[in-house]
């Protein structure tokens, strides 16, 4: 039997078969006991659990019982952020969740065809498109009864867009016209994230969990005046309970079996990213309540996990070739990561030379450029910055909001008499930065690394005339209203060289 | 099998295959140096009531620098596969030039923590081997040593080997700051390992062996990701499970 994904905007709704479905089951899995592995709070215990936290939020209580410890080391916290098992872990665990959803449906005499829709929010054919879907919102079924879909705590935005009072960028398809998946050499971004182990939460986000994953996560969440989560699609630890989270990684793992079948770009396929990670295992419950592994390797096309999308064109920013027939998967083959053929390197340009704290207040710093040699030459003239990338590095970026942003900017000379113009960037979302940065939990409390991509605003700045680009200033400030500072521990340049 | 090769693949990732190396060469050193210089044959043939003279002699009567070289050459041995995170960050994150540099003063910071450590764990050493007879001292000092990994205070030491600090792109700052980072990782090193080092010193024939056998657990130990401090089975049981696929 065939799942093939559909997008939910082309169903027949309002509150078309298959949503309703999703709800009925969605209230079936609620009424399971935690410790139940096919429960609801199993399975977004899975993602992130925070037991302190579920109680104060009346998730569950101090008497609810949960699974045993060993149980909660090994399958519990478990999501994969800020590295390059993102999109192969959210793969298995969307594949483990609708094994377990359609298992039920078919049980109670629905389709046994049942799939995950998926939410198709950059359909730019589809004005509706960026709405939270109607019945996520509708206060009952059309029964009457209770809706399960809606029955999340969320911040209150019905229509995803940019948040520039808290910082949160527009959300967009950028990420997809990066063709490489591994960030190998250092300050450089690739499509799927840099070489990581096990990493709940890992140091430096790839491309497509930068934009539009981390975004649409706050969007829907939300956040306080005080930049404290105000819904669970904020926070990790609450992010899958939330209904619509479910439709939201669908549609990030559309885009990603979208980039995979333009010929251009190329997938991790080394040994140490197909068998994934150790001594910790990717481990997801069975329909019958046991328990199985999965690797990266089994998510890619032809694997037992592999996905089937109705359309991998509309809102994913690739176009497959009319005649292309069977998708050519690029997929370098290798041992090593990012593979032999299209090997990434990168050279550091220059770094500031202190250690910031932003806290309610902007912070600037100076980043000298003349470094070194390359340096020196790779800004000697607007011409030598074509065909390269240049990457501005937010190193160990630590806070402890659960999830923080940071608006920067470039100050850059712009007349003889000290003027100087100013180059915003998109802001930067670290979506579980406190999890990055605490150390006494499951992480090592390194923080994030984020790497944006300046070379247009490099070399927009030489095409002014300025060549002598000795240094760059930055600032970095948090959205009004924060009140846990941020530190950053470096800021660098860095330039992409492919071969 | 693909539990194996998750394992296997993890071994070949840089720096790891040059610090085993690095590793498996102190070991041979230390396989061929005599086995009268070592410090295991000194606890194997100390006992309480000699133990005052015996620390005199060797300390100040034999050559002290015998000593301290084969503490050195000991942690040369065990520790590299541990540090793989922190080399990595300290090979990556400056300009190209200083690459060298900054593996030579992270070595200098980490190593001086080991330096320091071993003027009270050598003599702790001959302590535990007066104590007891052969295999008593070992199995006491393994016990000791297995009921710290399990505690809070061991996986916080372990918690901290996994941080890393700024380095500066160039400049003298970069050394310093390569030579910071060696001295805290060096210092966390020493709080989580430091009842198994004790432990290979007691065992004078087999002394190799059981340094071999102490590096594999403490590998297996710095494999497991961190974990809130609290007191748990050893986590190189953990690594072990992670060999079976469920």
């Amino acid at each position: 039997m065939t799942r093939i994904r559909k997008d939910i905007a082309k169903l027949n709704g309002p509150w078309p078969e298959e949503l309703l479905w999703y709800a009925r089951a969605v209230a079936a899995m609620r009424a399971r006991p935690f410790a139940d592995r096919t429960s609801w709070l199993y399975f977004g215990a899975i993602h992130g659990f925070d037991q302190n936290g579920w109680i104060r939020q009346n998730i569950i209580t101090a008497g609810t019982a949960v699974p045993p410890d060993i149980e909660q080391r090994n399958v519990l916290n478990q999501c994969q952020h800020a590295g390059w098992f993102f999109l192969p872990w959210h793969r298995g665990y969307l594949a483990a969740f609708e094994a377990l959803t359609a298992d039920w449906i078919a049980a109670q005499g629905g389709p046994d065809d049942w799939a995950l829709p998926y939410w198709n929010y950059l359909d730019s054919q589809n004005q509706d498109a960026r709405k939270i879907p109607a019945e996520f919102l509708a206060d009952k079924l059309p029964d009457g009864t209770d809706n399960p879909l809606s029955a999340a705590s969320r911040g209150g935005l019905q229509v995803l867009g940019p948040m520039p009072r808290i910082g949160i960028p527009d959300i967009n398809l950028d990420a997809q016209s990066i063709d490489i998946y591994t960030a190998v050499a250092p300050g450089v971004l690739g499509y799927g994230g840099p070489v990581s182990r096990f990493a709940q939460q890992g140091n430096s986000f790839g491309g497509i969990e930068a934009n539009p994953h981390g975004p649409v996560h706050v969007m829907i969440g939300g956040v306080t005046p005080t930049f404290q989560p105000a819904g669970w699609m904020t926070d990790p630890d609450y992010a899958a309970l939330d209904p619509v989270f479910w439709l939201h990684h669908c549609n990030i793992d559309r885009l990603w079996e979208a980039w995979l079948s333009d010929p251009a770009n190329s997938q991790e396929v080394s040994g140490i990213w197909k068998n994934g990670p150790f001594p910790r295992q990717f481990l997801m419950p069975t329909v019958s309540g046991g328990i199985d592994v999965f690797t990266p390797g089994e998510t890619l096309p032809g694997g037992p996990l592999a996905p089937l999308y109705d359309d991998l064109e509309d809102g994913t920013g690739i176009v497959i070739p009319a005649a292309a027939g069977e998708p050519e998967i690029a997929m370098v083959s290798s041992e090593r990561p990012g593979g032999a053929s299209r090997e990434m390197k990168s050279a550091l340009m220059g770094s500031n030379t202190e250690s910031l704290e932003v806290g309610d207040a902007s912070v600037s710093s100076r980043v000298g450029l003349r470094q070194t040699k390359m340096a020196e030459a790779a800004f000697a003239s607007p011409a030598a910055v074509d065909g390269t990338h240049i990457f501005l590095n937010l190193e160990g970026v630590r806070g402890s909001v659960p999830t923080g942003a940071l608006l920067v900017s470039l100050a850059v000379p712009s007349g003889p008499g000290g003027d100087r113009e100013i180059i915003e960037l998109e802001p930067v979302v670290l979506f579980g930065l406190g999890k990055a940065s605490s150390t006494e939990g499951s992480h090592a409390g390194n923080g994030f690394t984020v790497a944006i991509d300046i070379t247009s605003a490099v070399s927009r700045i030489q095409a002014d005339g300025r060549t002598s680009l000795d240094a760059l200033e930055v600032t970095v400030a948090q959205p009004k209203g924060a009140e846990s500072p941020i530190t950053v521990d470096r800021i660098s340049i860095y330039r992409q060289i492919s071969d | 099998m693909s539990r194996l090769a998750a394992f296997a693949f993890q071994l070949k990732l840089s720096p790891m295959p040059q610090l085993l190396g690095l590793s498996a060469a102190a070991f041979m050193v230390l396989g061929l140096q005599p086995a009268s210089v070592r410090i295991s044959s000194i606890c194997g043939g100390v006992s309480l009531d000699y133990l005052a003279d015996i620390l005199i002699l060797e300390a100040l009567v034999r050559s002290p620098s015998a000593l301290v070289l084969d503490w050195l050459i000991m942690v040369l041995a065990m520790m590299p596969p541990l540090l793989s995170l922190p080399v990595s960050h300290i090979l990556r994150a400056p300009a190209k030039g200083y690459r060298i540099g900054a593996a030579c003063l992270f070595a200098l910071g980490y190593g001086l923590c080991w330096l320091l450590a071993g003027a009270v764990l050598v003599p702790l050493a001959f302590v535990v081997a007066a104590a007891a007879p052969f295999p008593l001292d070992t199995v006491a000092s393994f016990a000791f040593a297995l009921v710290w990994s399990a505690s809070p205070s061991a996986q916080s030491a372990r918690n901290r080997c996994h941080r890393l600090r700024r380095i500066s792109a160039s400049g003298l700052r970069t050394l310093r700051d390569c030579a910071d980072q060696g001295a805290m990782t060096g210092t966390a090193c020493v709080a989580a390992c430091w009842p198994w080092m004790i432990v290979p010193m007691t065992v004078e024939n087999l002394h190799l062996t059981a340094m071999a056998a102490v590096t594999i657990v403490l590998f297996a130990e710095r494999l497991a990701p961190p974990a809130k401090p609290q007191w748990r089975s050893p986590p190189v049981w953990e690594t072990l499970a992670g060999f079976s696929p469920v």
